[in-house]
């Protein structure tokens, strides 16, 4: 279970969301509505010999600021757990094409505007823990 | 090998390596304490050992897809053998192999909590005398 392919899971699973765009590394332009995967942490020895290893990924979830409204909506479909939710669709294959043993979205935080390059967007970010080894 | 950061510990029950699904493990091995003052004893107490006792406890990942589940299922009440080599599979005069029968009295197969890992406890007692062994 290597970690790019981890990374290939869950662009995977997120690239079911109609419309979202997904970058599996964190890119050098935004494309909105975009999804960006980071491994945040990691952490070892969950078990003997090697048998459980976690990591700790964020997916921040950017979406234009065409109107506040409509980024707002946009934004709000994708935390609602549901169709369309970054939640469904990454728990949609839980071992990300047999590269973990199990997914998880924890949390959605941080929901607010993000300036890139002097453009606002909005964006939220999301909690992921990968168990694999 | 002189102290040991404890990561690479080799645990089977009834011959299966479950070590990849256990985060700890514990043999305590102890013996009942016979008091045997008497007048003449120095004013100290005086004891001696009596019968010995021990048990294995385990902190297990729970997995139904491989073995865990449908071993100890299977398993559960009745006397099986747990084996711990504290380094690794292979055991020596510096890395010992505990081999300990026990009682497999109890299996919580489901204990958990929503989101987190599934994971349950067991604790089994003697069911004969563990023996510490270097090959």
């Amino acid at each position: 279970m290597s970690i790019a392919a981890i990374r290939q899971g869950l662009g995977a699973n997120l690239g079911t969301i109609r419309g979202l765009r997904v970058a599996e590394t964190i890119p050098d332009q935004v494309n909105p509505p975009q999804a960006v995967v980071a491994l945040q942490s990691v952490a070892y020895d969950g078990a003997l010999r090697g048998g459980l290893t976690t990591y700790s990924f964020m997916i921040t979830v950017i979406v234009g600021r065409m109107s506040e409204r409509t980024a707002q909506r946009v934004l709000d479909g994708y935390i609602s757990p549901g169709d369309g939710a970054i939640k469904n669709a990454i728990e949609s294959d839980k071992t990300l094409g047999g590269s973990a043993y199990d997914v998880r979205v924890e949390a959605m935080s941080n929901v607010g505007s993000l300036t890139i390059g002097e453009v606002n967007y909005l964006a939220a970010d999301f909690t992921v823990i990968v168990y694999g080894n | 090998m002189a102290k040991l950061v404890f990561t690479n510990a080799y645990i089977t029950v009834n011959g299966v390596d479950f070590s990849d699904h256990i985060a700890s493990v514990e043999i305590s091995q102890s013996a009942d304490e016979i008091e045997t003052t008497a007048f003449g004893t120095s004013g100290w107490r005086s004891r001696v050992a009596g019968l010995k006792d021990g048990s294995v406890k385990l902190d297990w990942h729970q997995d139904f897809v491989s073995s865990v589940d449908a071993t100890l299922s299977s398993a559960w009440g009745a006397v099986g053998t747990v084996v711990v080599i504290p380094n690794g599979t292979a055991a020596s005069a510096t890395n010992p192999r505990w081999t300990c029968p026990v009682v497999l009295s109890s299996y919580n197969p489901v204990a958990g909590s929503t989101g987190d890992l599934l994971t349950f406890s067991t604790t089994w007692a003697a069911a004969g005398a563990f023996t510490r062994g270097t090959v």
